[in-house]
């Protein structure tokens, strides 16, 4: 069962995520700061990472390059309420970019894919 | 009564000797006929006043035969003292001497009469008043000048126009019996080609035209004032030759022993004739008809403009030194006068100035209130928005994921789906809103227009037919292919078509028509709606202006950033229950500005 990270200060953002992934199927660790996201994906075997970029006085574009560093080949979703940090080279790191929605097909399908494209490449 | 008579009497009748010797010694020419004009006697005084001696008892003359008395006409008046016993008198008798002088005479003659009262002669006294008319001239003349000067002032005080100024000195210059010059030309200077030219010039052509000029002159009697208003058309024609002359006039103001030219440096008048010391340059003499010629220079404090010449080109009458120190006067007059219009037409220029700057600062002050309320409103709305989008995220995520379970009979599954689909439409707005932004690149194809509008036509059809609107097209087949970006370019088409559609709310007419002119390709899109309201009007390209209740305020706004990157223009024209029309100009000419 792939098991995926979610990083967002909004504690009810985490719940409606991790209620919705478990109901798809995947394992969920939530987290609402950058510190505590380190340490777990350090810890544990994660998959995936869903990463919000405003939180509070944290930036998540700042744990992006270490979360890369420390785990070769995670793939990260940016996911974020505003749509100008698209245009930030630090998130050009990331390998997507979403923008909040209730809509959350879209969500879906992109860590769908990703976590396919990851199992392959470990085959 | 009596006693004086007697006295009388006595006085005029002493002896023979008594009287001659009186007669003699009286300073003024006297002389004595009997009753056919025989001259029996005359003093010496007689021959001092006449310069002549012609008239002389001795020489037993008539006074009917006289030279003197006929050249003068009075042999007539003589007789008729004679027939009519009463005496003559007559002042300012012009008279010319044997020697050549000028002189005015006096004359006073009475009938002798014997106690009978029968006539028996004349005695006429002559004397020489040269002097006091000559003052009496001199007097009248000096006030006449003063009069011109006071009338120029007055008709100078009335106009700041350098052409009308110029034509009010050179007609006071010439006009009635102040100056009386008969021509007078002005000439300026042309800092820039460093030259004197003829500008201007009063006066006839010619002894006719003159005495044509100053017959109707003397008789009206007009005021400068009359002949500059009354008769200008006749000015004109009268002046044509003058002027034509004054044209060919030009002096280089490096001709420095030219006198024109040094009347400019020094600032000093000249009296030019055959006589004088400075001459005329032939070149200017042959031009003007004369070398007998006043010149005074214009000069306003530390300015000198050019120079009025002035001339007796008809009569030839020779030009007298304070004649020239009045012109002075009057050129003066004038230069002060030019220097005002040329002060006030600079003042009236840098008016004009402030005006336009203080224009162009009122409008770009509004500008930058306009563009400082969209910025703040502009952050505002980001930062709402933003902070929206999480809570909107929470509801609508957790509403979808209740719907997935609940049956569709369950009573709370069509509100579920309210909330659900509400909170969409807000997210959709938080879209448009946020993604209204600047740095979008456009990416420009040569494009066929046509297509483009009516792509955008097929995808609001359904709402065309749902609102019963009746589309008319009118599209130029041969339209010219530009480039667009086309899939911004039918946002902003289908923006403005939704915007004709709204103010449509029960059916009506849409017209979309595109066609060419010169270099431009323009589209119209008029609907027969309710149109706009005219406070509207200025601000509907504003973000979040709306007159709609359930319009975001922004189709417009984008519409209109599109078309702009496009190096177009958007324009509207709308009157109220009638409709609106949207028209866009886009250019056919590449150059558009970097987005």
């Amino acid at each position: 069962m792939p098991k995926i990270l979610i990083v967002d200060d909004e504690p009810n953002i985490l719940k409606l995520y991790s209620k919705e992934l478990e109901e798809e199927g995947y394992e969920v660790e939530a987290v609402s700061c950058a510190e505590e996201a380190l340490k777990v994906a350090q810890k544990e075997e994660i998959d995936l990472v869903i990463l919000d970029i405003k939180m509070g006085e944290e930036d998540g574009l700042m744990i992006l390059s270490e979360l890369k560093r420390i785990k070769k080949g995670l793939p990260v979703i940016l996911n974020s309420a505003y749509s100008i940090y698209k245009s930030n080279f630090q998130s050009w790191l990331a390998d997507s970019y979403l923008i909040k929605s209730s809509n959350l097909s879209e969500l879906k399908n992109k860590i769908e894919d990703l976590i396919k494209v990851r199992r392959i490449n470990r085959i | 009564m009596t006693d004086k008579l007697k006295n009388a009497s006595f006085l005029v009748e002493p002896t023979f000797c008594d009287w001659a010797t009186l007669l003699r010694d009286i300073p003024v020419g006297i002389f004595i006929t009997d009753w056919e004009g025989e001259l029996c006697y005359n003093n010496d005084f007689l021959h001092q006043v006449l310069k002549d001696n012609s008239l002389n008892g001795y020489l037993r003359t008539n006074i009917f035969d006289n030279k003197i008395i006929k050249s003068l006409g009075l042999d007539f008046e003589f007789k008729k003292i004679l027939e009519t016993k009463k005496r003559f008198s007559k002042e300012k008798i012009s008279y010319k001497a044997p020697d050549g002088s000028s002189l005015y005479l006096s004359l006073k003659a009475t009938p002798l009469k014997d106690e009978k009262g029968k006539i028996v002669g004349i005695i006429c006294f002559v004397e020489d008043q040269t002097e006091k008319v000559n003052l009496d001239l001199h007097l009248k003349r000096k006030i006449s000048q003063l009069s011109i000067i006071n009338e120029v002032s007055n008709a100078l005080a009335t106009t700041l126009k350098t052409e009308r100024i110029f034509k009010i000195i050179l007609t006071g210059v010439t006009a009635g019996e102040g100056l009386g010059f008969n021509r007078a030309f002005f000439l300026l200077k042309d800092e820039n080609k460093n030259e004197l030219y003829g500008k201007m010039a009063v006066g006839p052509s010619n002894p006719e035209e003159a005495s044509e000029i100053w017959k109707n002159l003397s008789q009206k009697k007009q005021s400068l004032k009359e002949i500059l208003s009354l008769y200008p058309e006749v000015d004109e024609k009268k002046d044509i030759e003058v002027n034509r002359v004054v044209k060919t006039l030009r002096v280089p103001l490096s001709e420095k022993d030219n006198v024109l030219v040094e009347a400019i440096d020094k600032r000093k008048s000249f009296n030019l004739s055959e006589e004088s010391e400075k001459k005329l340059s032939s070149s200017l003499a042959n031009a003007l008809g004369t070398r007998t010629l006043a010149i005074v220079p214009l000069v306003c404090e530390d300015k000198v403009f050019g120079v009025i010449l002035a001339d007796n080109f008809i009569t030839e009458q020779k030009i007298k030194d304070e004649d020239v120190k009045f012109l002075q006067v009057l050129a003066n007059q004038a230069s002060r006068a030019i220097e005002n219009s040329r002060l006030y037409e600079r003042v009236a220029l840098q008016v004009k100035k402030l005006e336009e700057a203080n224009k162009n600062l009122e409008e770009n002050t509004k500008k930058m209130l306009k563009f400082e309320k969209f910025s703040i409103m502009g952050q505002i709305t980001s930062k709402v928005a933003h902070q929206i989008r999480n809570p909107l995220t929470i509801i609508g995520g957790f509403a979808k994921s209740i719907l997935k379970k609940t049956d569709e009979k369950d009573p709370n599954y069509k509100y579920l789906k309210i909330i659900s689909e509400e909170t969409q439409r807000v997210e959709k707005m938080l879209d448009q809103i946020l993604n209204y932004s600047p740095n979008l690149l456009i990416n420009l194809r040569k494009q066929n227009l046509n297509r483009v509008v009516e792509s955008s036509l097929k995808k609001i059809k359904d709402q065309i037919d749902s609102n019963m609107i009746i589309v008319e097209k009118d599209f130029q087949k041969d339209l010219p292919e530009l480039e667009l970006d086309s899939e911004q370019f039918e946002h902003a088409l289908l923006n403005i078509l939704r915007n004709a559609l709204s103010a449509m709310p029960e059916g009506g007419r849409l017209w979309v028509r595109t066609f060419s002119e010169d270099d431009l390709v323009k589209i119209e899109i008029a609907d027969n709606g309710v149109g706009i309201p005219p406070d509207g009007l200025p601000n509907i390209f504003d973000p979040f202006f709306t007159t709609k209740a359930k319009a975001n305020g922004l189709g417009l706004t984008v519409a209109q950033e599109i078309i702009k990157r496009h190096n177009g223009r958007i324009m509207v024209k709308s009157q109220k229950e009638r409709g609106s029309v949207f028209s866009i100009q886009l250019s056919l000419r590449r150059e558009r500005k970097d987005a």
